[in-house]
């Protein structure tokens, strides 16, 4: 009996002291955030599809990490007609797409997939777009379809974009996680057997993985796809371990049970620093939370009190407590990382005593009170407004303005900001491409009121003018001096306080290598190995 | 005996009757897709049988038929309730009978204390604690799922410890000593209810089986302690557990679905905690059912099994002791 024991006791010792396994050498395992809706990009915006897109897909173009330009991806080079509304690409030859058990691809990729991929999300009439569900939220809020004429083939390995009207953010929007290619042989091979939906739940991409299995909250297994175009991945095999719990997650990643882990908290950035066999990426996101001022609720049209009210932030302190460190402030709307980042601009800095020389002079009537509306659940640009509001409630008493904090579900806060009845708002926007429009047009464009993404209500014709002047301008130089004179008109009129940029937060284990990650949130393994 | 399991299956029939009743009248409360008219008779009869034939309707969350779903799920729980069991006789057994032996000694004192600590300590703070030291601490074992997820197993059985064993994989038996470590920390914190019921049971029934005659008997004809124990005591005490084990199976599963919520095992707790946050209601009340109606088999099974091995029993049964 007590031999029995201890054998039984001993055997998962044991097993644990058996050291190099000869199949966790050959696997790298992510603990990712959630179930994907599906395994297609295009049809959603939240960060589980997002995790998989670079293993599956490849875009026409991409972002290059170090400048922020756009470099080749499935395109070799393109070409912008004078007009700026034409754009051609011409592709990559010989680019295989996955041979899975579901399906055998009997050619590599050419005009054809191109033009499939992208006539499913702006034609109505194409037999897939409303293949499950038929919403495509990134490109709705790009306003894709309103912006593409017509994407036609000009030779076998030569597609052409036809533009409505001039718009340079376009091959940044194209180089998101979004916008990948499908196969469009495998679509019409899925439409013969009547099984459209299948497009987006058994994907048929590029990438360097292909998908093998997907078991809800449990995992989604891919393995090599060895034809891949830059040379098969390193790793054998890929699984996404589905935690929900970021707790759980870096529980799994201190144990090794995962090699890296999806969207660290920052209330755990310390932890992960501090162990000695994790290692953590910090990357500037394209993320910002700021304070609005409501422009249809007086005094808040004046900007006099807008500035008295931005110099009484202490906005270090808030990065302090609420984002751990984890963020820096922002200058401006526009992250130091973006191409269009204006680093002349001077700032409005914490000065209690100020602040309050500049309410009395502002004229208005003393003492002032106001509402701080904000959202109860943590959000990705700002891991926790409520604490941020508090923090500008105690700043604000001490220039002896009253402030009272609303805190509201975000359903509710949403429909809030539709009736527009705070008074200030602290909040923030993620940005979907690096493209600095993607910035400015939906927080201060007159059209983004009715959006309900301009919060602060204030329009102005001349900004909207610098706004679609920017996008309009296809040299570089002209661009990015536009910007730096948009950045200082707000800096001047000062709609809204920027208040920080979180960072885009990636741990993982110190023996993996050539993981990539992107600003948006996104994750490729294509380089990544264990040693 | 046939008397006997035709009485007992009644009372089965009759239990499953009334829950089905309880069931079919909670559904009527909320929306499925369980289509109902004002015929409530004609409705419950076409409930029933569609209960009888297996069919709990469609999960609005999975899109599979509820059945479907909870078999392919329940392998994992059964699983680790059935480790919990063995562990908890291994070591509920020698435990017991060494409190037993010094009934009112230091050693029954340390074990009865042990023992009811182990009952009153809330089970998901327990889960934590070994996680905290064994996992994140020590790094001796995983802190959560069924496997290392990087073992492709085929799914045979839906028991992983066998499923490793007859795959055709070159490292199976990695893959086995893997589930094992998996399996450890769970079974340990499911183990610790039914291991302190195995424990005051036999304790019980040693005590009272060492103060009977035969057993002085046994003693004068010069058998050590050892002998006794293994040749009569054992014997006449272990029988009584079994009915206790069968009646502990109901807390045991209650017990499992927190713990495997916490360890994330892939079993039928965060399978029914997932499908509650969901109002997927065709899941939900397909796994009350199911959960229920395996309770009350399980009970029954035991029972026979009673039967079978305690002669004293079955004579009861008919009057003659």
């Amino acid at each position: 009996m007590i031999r029995l024991f201890a054998l039984l006791f001993s055997l998962p010792m044991l097993a644990s002291c058996m050291q190099e396994s000869q199949v966790l050498n050959k696997g790298l395992v992510y603990c990712s955030s959630g179930n994907p809706t599906n395994f297609n990009p295009q049809l959603s915006q939240t960060g589980d599809s997002l995790d998989i897109s670079s293993q599956l897909y490849n875009t026409l173009v991409r972002l290059d990490p170090n400048t922020q330009g756009i470099t080749s991806g499935l395109a070799r080079k393109w070409h912008v007609s004078r007009d700026g509304l034409r754009y051609q690409f011409e592709l990559r030859r010989g680019v295989a797409f996955h041979s899975t058990a579901y399906f055998t691809p009997k050619r590599t990729l050419n005009a054809d997939d191109v033009v499939f991929s992208f006539r499913r999300i702006i034609h109505p009439t194409h037999p897939f777009h409303s293949a499950s569900g038929g919403s495509y939220p990134f490109f709705n809020n790009t306003q894709f379809s309103q912006l593409i004429k017509n994407v036609k083939k000009l030779g076998p390995y030569k597609v052409e974009f036809e533009l409505h009207r001039p718009d340079t953010s376009l091959l940044a929007n194209l180089a998101t996680e979004f916008a990948v290619i499908l196969s469009a042989e495998y679509g019409h091979h899925l439409q013969k057997h009547g099984k459209n939906n299948q497009l987006d739940q058994l994907p048929i991409g590029t990438g360097p993985y292909q998908f093998k299995q997907f078991i809800p909250d449990n995992l989604i297994r891919f393995e090599r796809h060895w034809g891949y175009w830059e040379g098969g991945a390193p790793m054998p095999q890929l699984v996404f371990d589905i935690t929900t719990s970021p707790t759980l997650r870096l529980a799994k990643l201190i144990t090794g049970e995962c090699d890296a882990m999806a969207y660290p908290a920052a209330s755990q950035a310390n932890v992960i620093s501090d162990h000695p066999d994790l290692l953590m990426n910090v990357e500037t996101g394209y993320k910002v939370s700021y304070w609005a001022f409501n422009h249809d609720k007086p005094p808040f049209n004046n900007a006099q009190v807008r500035k008295a009210l931005a110099t009484a932030i202490d906005r270090k302190t808030i990065l302090k407590a609420v984002y751990f460190n984890t963020g820096v402030v922002s200058h401006g709307l526009l992250p130091p990382t973006s191409w269009a980042y204006n680093p002349y601009l001077d700032d409005y800095a914490y000065s209690p005593k100020l602040a309050r020389k500049l309410l009395q002079e502002s004229g208005i009537k003393l003492p002032l009170s106001l509402t701080i509306y904000t959202s109860s659940s943590p959000e990705p640009f700002n891991p926790n407004s409520f604490k941020t509001a508090e923090f500008i409630q105690r700043d604000l008493q001490k220039i002896g303005v009253n402030a009272k904090i609303v805190v509201l579900e975000p359903h509710h806060l949403h429909s809030s900001i539709v009736n527009g009845e705070y008074d200030t708002l602290v909040s923030g926007w993620s940005a979907v491409t690096s493209d600095p429009d993607n910035f400015f047009r939906p927080q201060y464009s007159c059209n983004a009121i009715a959006n309900h993404t301009n919060t602060s209500r204030w329009c102005s014709a001349k900004l909207d003018g610098l706004i679609d002047q920017a996008v309009k301008q296809n040299r570089m130089v002209p661009r990015i001096r536009i910007y730096r004179e948009i950045q200082e008109k707000l800096r001047n009129h000062l709609p809204l306080l920027p208040l920080a940029h979180s960072l885009q937060l990636q741990a993982y284990r110190r023996d993996v290598h050539g993981l990539k990650s992107s600003p948006f949130g996104g994750v490729n393994f294509s380089e990544a190995y264990r040693d | 005996m046939l008397i006997y399991i035709i009485k007992r299956l009644n009372v089965l029939v009759i239990t499953l009757f009334l829950l089905s009743v309880v069931a079919f009248l909670l559904q009527r409360q909320v929306i499925t897709d369980f289509v109902n008219t004002d015929n409530m008779l004609g409705d419950y009869q076409r409930y029933l049988m569609a209960m009888l034939s297996g069919d709990f309707g469609i999960s609005q969350a999975s899109g599979n038929p509820v059945l479907q779903d909870i078999l392919t799920i329940f392998p994992a729980t059964l699983e680790l309730c059935l480790m919990a069991f063995i562990v908890s006789l291994i070591l509920g057994v020698p435990f017991g009978i060494l409190a037993g032996l010094s009934r009112g000694g230091s050693a029954d004192y340390g074990i009865m204390t042990v023992t009811l600590v182990g009952v009153s300590i809330p089970t998901f703070w327990f889960a934590m604690l070994l996680m905290m030291f064994f996992s994140l601490h020590l790094g001796w074992l995983p802190v959560s799922g069924r496997m290392g997820l990087l073992y492709e197993i085929p799914v045979v059985t839906g028991f992983n410890l066998l499923d490793t064993l007859l795959s055709n994989q070159p490292y199976k038996y990695e893959a086995f000593f893997d589930s094992l470590q998996h399996l450890a920390l769970p079974t340990i914190v499911l183990a610790a209810l039914p291991t302190t019921e195995v424990i005051r049971q036999v304790r019980a029934s040693i005590g009272e089986e060492m103060d009977k005659n035969y057993i002085k008997a046994a003693q004068a004809k010069g058998l050590n302690t050892f002998q006794i124990i293994k040749r009569h005591g054992l014997r006449n005490a272990l029988p009584a557990v079994i009915p206790s084990l069968g009646l502990q199976f109901g807390r045991v599963l209650t017990t499992a679905m927190i713990t495997e919520t916490v360890f994330s095992w892939p079993g039928i707790g965060p399978w029914m905690v997932n499908n509650i946050y969901l109002e997927d209601h065709s899941a939900i009340q397909g796994g009350m059912l199911f959960i229920a109606a395996f309770v009350l088999l399980a009970n029954m099974a035991t029972d026979m099994l009673h039967l079978l091995i305690n002669p004293l029993k079955r004579d009861e049964l008919y009057g003659k002791s």
